[in-house]
């Protein structure tokens, strides 16, 4: 065999894993959109039947017209951009610090910040059902910011300190020359170059908030639930109601999918940074 | 010493602690203190079901967790999970990151759909899996049905042994993103000059890989293995939407972390919950050192 | 009148067992409107010293005094001095236009004076076209001259260089420096340069500091560095092609020979019995001798040749001894040369402290 037909054969090899490769990433989710805009027997063949006549979006009209769906979908909403934005301040400012100051503790605070990253959730279900429970929180919306914070935060402050540290600090001795004091430095220098990165960070924080199951359901019930938490009762009606599970799962996914692909190289350039100097 | 210096230091002290301290107060509260109160409460016998006066037992419900049955078997399924995926997870990802690692038209958009699988809600995981394995009308029964490869339905998730495999394939999908991004990193820090001269030297690829690729992953293998150890414990939200909450077929997808869930909020006992809670923490850190001890720093005379 | 005295001023890192000193017992001054160089290997502690008086560090003991005010406790935006940092250090999210203006900016300088000096100083050093551009459209050449600009608009009373030239290619460098020297030229501004690299320091100073390990080595003008170096750190580091220094003998005869081969060097008014000896190579002259020539100094090992001058590297009793003869070749790797020092000046060095002695 030639070495240029090794190398076709290889090629052609190579490209068919790629396909199958992206068919495997992208089949279950197309397939769960297809559910959610035919009706479920047109699926529910062999050969599906994927006439287009057959097209419908009644599923999205009925659960988008459903209150008991667009509330929860209206508390996630609300409590995902409630976390983002304490996080994001009270990260900024913490992740900063450690990237440009020492003090005694930093190294600890560090490598805290990594390690109860490793907590697993279940450890501090019950407590903080108890603790919240105490504060009257339970079943309200703050009381799921506050969890939600208390648990993003560790991710948002590791990530940020790596893009402060990217910041060469020549720009911020230069700035020390020009005049600015130590918060105009952080606010003129630091935060602005640091934008992608804090943007990119800001839509993990929101992933994380969205998709949260566990906490959600264990915190709350009726008034504060989300849309996590209803998009899983789906599956107690399940044999009956496909269609609606698959609507309610894609209305779930997509905004945090699109959040994804938007910040795509940002996010990952942030966690596998992240990793790598770990 | 000059003032300014000792004036300039203790205002960096103040700016640095007045920024920190807010955002490590929120944690130090909110994680330490229910992370403390957690193992506080794993010291009692406390039920809120019988509604008795919680007492002390001291170590009695670690005790009573590992002579219980129930949590042995849920331990044992815990860790076949846990293999499976991470070992799994890991060597597929490697195999995907050399796969992406070459230059095709389309790889960046490639790399990119990576990320579907990573930014889907595993709730939506869930709901996912169960359309396409779903005994009665999930689709891959169809299609097997279709194909003549089977003749009669299989209850993909009415069979413990096969609900386990179903979640471990429903959790694969998932966590491959994350691991293949690191790959992928870690395979573009291996210099590319030493696969050339592997070249001039003969080696076939797949000595390259052996000996040039992997030992140079190294370092990232076992973060990987590490923390994909510890998010495989994590798991919950697919295990109930693909068992509708109940754990699996005679418990076959009840990993510790959900006999966790079970018992301190289906069952109320909330001492003994918290004591599993700490027994399934207790072995993710021993996962952790076992990887530490097989794969830590040894003679460095590969690679070369 | 913007004259900098270093009084005493030392820095050390750290503390107790794991202290280190980076500049030790510096004592100079710079007069108003000089240009002096810092110059040495790197490690010598000259960028510290820039540091310690542009305030970025802290002086751990000692003054420095900015035109007779003692500056050593003041923030560095309060020193009246602009920096110019070697990776030029320009704002990537601002304009070129507003990195010139920040300082003046944050001054509070009124907006038509920001304005007028902003476009000063771009016109000054041709970079007015490109003041709406940001840095990553800019060349390397032209970034080195935002980072100018900003400098020139402070107006300051000292400006203050960390290698600003090492970032250039080898091109751009010499022309850049030929471009600051007419700067200095025009403003007259105090200036205190580090660099390494002794060709920039002698010809764009009119005094140079040597520094080595933390120690002011000599301070004094390019002449007088090259003519009379302090100390042998001196004498080997400036000069190109480099001084060549051995260790000399006293002979019978008075003189200091190296080894046995009969190559000698009068110094009057030294005494002492082994010293370490400089030439400069082009100050020598070589000539070639009959192989059997007993009066022969040593054996050619290496020609070089340059253009308009060869380097000749001989093999004097064992040490590798430069000489370069102006002209293209006559001479080959293998014959028995003697040397002449006739028209050479001799560095004398005391062995054990490296001080000049005589």
């Amino acid at each position: 065999m030639t070495r240029r037909t090794r190398r076709i054969i290889g090629m052609v090899v190579h490209r068919v894993l790629v396909v199958l490769l992206l068919v495997y990433l992208l089949a279950p989710f197309v397939w769960m959109v297809l559910f959610s805009i035919y009706p479920s027997q047109a699926l529910q063949q062999l050969t599906p039947d994927l006439n287009p006549a057959q097209l419908t979006l009644s599923s999205y009209a009925r659960l988008l017209g459903d209150p008991t769906f667009l509330r929860p979908m209206a508390n996630s909403a609300m409590v995902g951009i409630s976390t983002t934005i304490v996080c994001m301040v009270l990260g900024t400012w913490c992740a900063y610090a450690i990237a440009r100051y020492r003090f005694r503790g930093r190294n600890v605070v560090l490598l805290g910040m990594l390690t109860v990253q490793a907590i697993p959730v279940i450890v501090l279900a019950v407590p903080l059902f108890i603790l919240l429970r105490a504060f009257g929180m339970y079943d309200q919306l703050p009381g799921l910011v506050v969890t939600y914070t208390a648990f993003t935060l560790p991710l948002v402050v590791w990530m940020l300190v790596g893009f402060f540290a990217d910041i060469p600090p020549s720009l911020e001795r230069a700035a020390v020359i020009d005049g600015c004091n130590r918060f105009q430095i952080m606010t003129r220098i630091a935060l602005p170059l640091a934008t992608p990165g804090l943007a990119a960070t800001a839509i993990l924080a929101f992933i994380n908030s969205w998709s949260d199951f566990f906490l959600a359901k264990v915190l709350t019930t009726t008034n504060a639930t989300t849309l996590p938490v209803r998009t899983a009762a789906f599956q107690g009606l399940f044999a009956m109601d496909y269609t609606s599970a698959a609507t309610a799962g894609v209305i779930t996914a997509l905004p945090v999918l699109l959040l994804a692909l938007i910040a795509q190289k940002w996010i990952i350039r942030g966690l596998v940074e992240g990793a790598v100097k770990g | 010493m000059s003032e300014t210096g000792a004036r300039n230091r203790r205002r960096d002290l103040r700016f640095a602690l007045t920024l920190a301290v807010p955002a490590v107060a929120v944690v130090v509260l909110l994680l330490g203190y229910p992370m403390g109160y957690a193992l506080y409460m794993s010291t009692y016998e406390w039920n809120d079901k019988l509604g008795q006066l919680p007492q002390f037992v001291g170590l009695g419900n670690y005790t009573a967790a590992v002579v219980d049955p129930q949590v042995q078997r849920s331990l044992v399924r815990t860790l076949w999970f846990t293999l499976v995926t991470v070992i799994g997870g890991v060597a597929l990802a490697i195999g995907i990151a050399v796969l992406l690692n070459r230059e095709f038209r389309g790889r960046t958009v490639a790399r990119v759909l990576l990320l579907v699988p990573w930014a889907v809600p595993p709730v939506v995981n869930g709901i996912m899996w169960k359309l396409i394995f779903d005994g009665s009308s999930g689709v891959l029964n169809a299609i097997l049905l279709g194909l003549g490869i089977i003749d009669t339905p299989v209850q993909w998730l009415a069979d413990p042994t096969l609900a386990m495999n179903v979640l471990i394939f429903a959790e694969m999908w998932k966590l491959l993103p994350f691991l293949c991004l690191l790959m992928i990193a870690g395979l573009q820090n291996v210099p590319a000059n030493l696969y050339r001269a592997a070249q001039i030297d003969g080696a076939s690829p797949w000595r390259r890989f052996t000996r040039i690729t992997l030992p140079n992953l190294r370092p990232t293998i076992m973060f990987a293995l590490i923390v994909q150890s510890m998010w495989s414990l994590k798991v919950f939200d697919t295990i109930f939407v693909l068992t509708g909450g109940s754990g699996g077929p005679a418990e076959g997808t009840t990993t510790i972390t959900f006999l966790t869930y079970i018992v301190s909020f289906s069952n109320l006992d909330r001492g003994y919950g918290a004591s599993l809670a700490v027994i399934g923490m207790v072995l993710v850190l021993l996962v952790t050192l076992v990887w530490l001890a097989l794969l830590g720093r040894r003679d460095r005379t590969e690679a070369r | 009148m913007a004259e900098i005295v270093l009084s005493h001023v030392k820095k050390t890192y750290g503390r107790g067992r794991r202290a280190s000193t980076a500049v030790e017992d510096l004592t100079y001054t710079v007069a108003d409107g000089d240009f002096v160089s810092l110059l040495g290997p790197s490690g010598c502690g000259k960028s510290t010293t820039l540091n310690m008086i542009a305030g970025l560090e802290d002086v751990t003991d000692g003054e420095i005094l900015i035109d007779g005010r003692r500056v050593d406790d003041l923030d560095p935006d309060k020193r009246d001095l602009a920096f110019v940092f070697q990776d030029y250090a320009l704002y990537p999210h601002m304009s070129v236009f507003e990195n010139i203006a920040f300082g003046l900016r944050m001054r509070k300088v009124a907006k038509e004076e920001i304005t007028q000096r902003v476009t000063d100083a771009a016109q000054r050093l041709n970079i007015d076209s490109v003041l709406g551009n940001r840095p990553r459209a800019l060349s390397g050449g032209q970034r080195q001259r935002v980072a100018l600009a900003r400098a020139i608009a402070r107006r300051p009373a000292v400006f203050l260089f960390d290698e600003p030239l090492s970032n250039l290619d080898a091109l751009l460098r010499d022309r850049t420096r030929s471009e600051l020297k007419i700067l200095h030229a025009d403003l007259g501004a105090t200036s205190v340069y580090v660099t390494h690299d002794q060709e920039e320091a002698m010809t764009l100073s009119d005094r140079i500091a040597v520094m080595s390990k933390g120690h002011l080595e000599q301070y004094g003008t390019p002449e007088e560095i090259y003519r009379r170096p302090a100390t042998e750190f001196v004498a080997s580091f400036v000069g190109k092609p480099r001084m060549n220094l051995f260790t000399a003998s006293r002979t019978e005869q008075g003189r200091y020979g190296l080894g046995d081969s009969g190559f000698t060097v009068d110094l009057a008014g030294v005494e002492t019995d082994t010293i370490r000896v400089g030439l400069r190579p082009e100050e020598c002259d070589v000539e070639v001798v009959d192989d059997k020539d007993t009066t022969a100094h040593g054996t050619v090992r290496v020609v070089e040749p340059l253009g308009g001058a060869t380097d000749v590297l001989i093999d004097v009793s064992g040490e590798l001894f430069m000489v370069r003869r102006p002209g293209f070749g006559g001479i080959t790797p293998g014959q028995r040369v003697r040397i002449s020092t006739s028209r050479a000046t001799v560095h004398p060095f005391d062995p054990a402290t490296g001080a000049r002695l005589a």
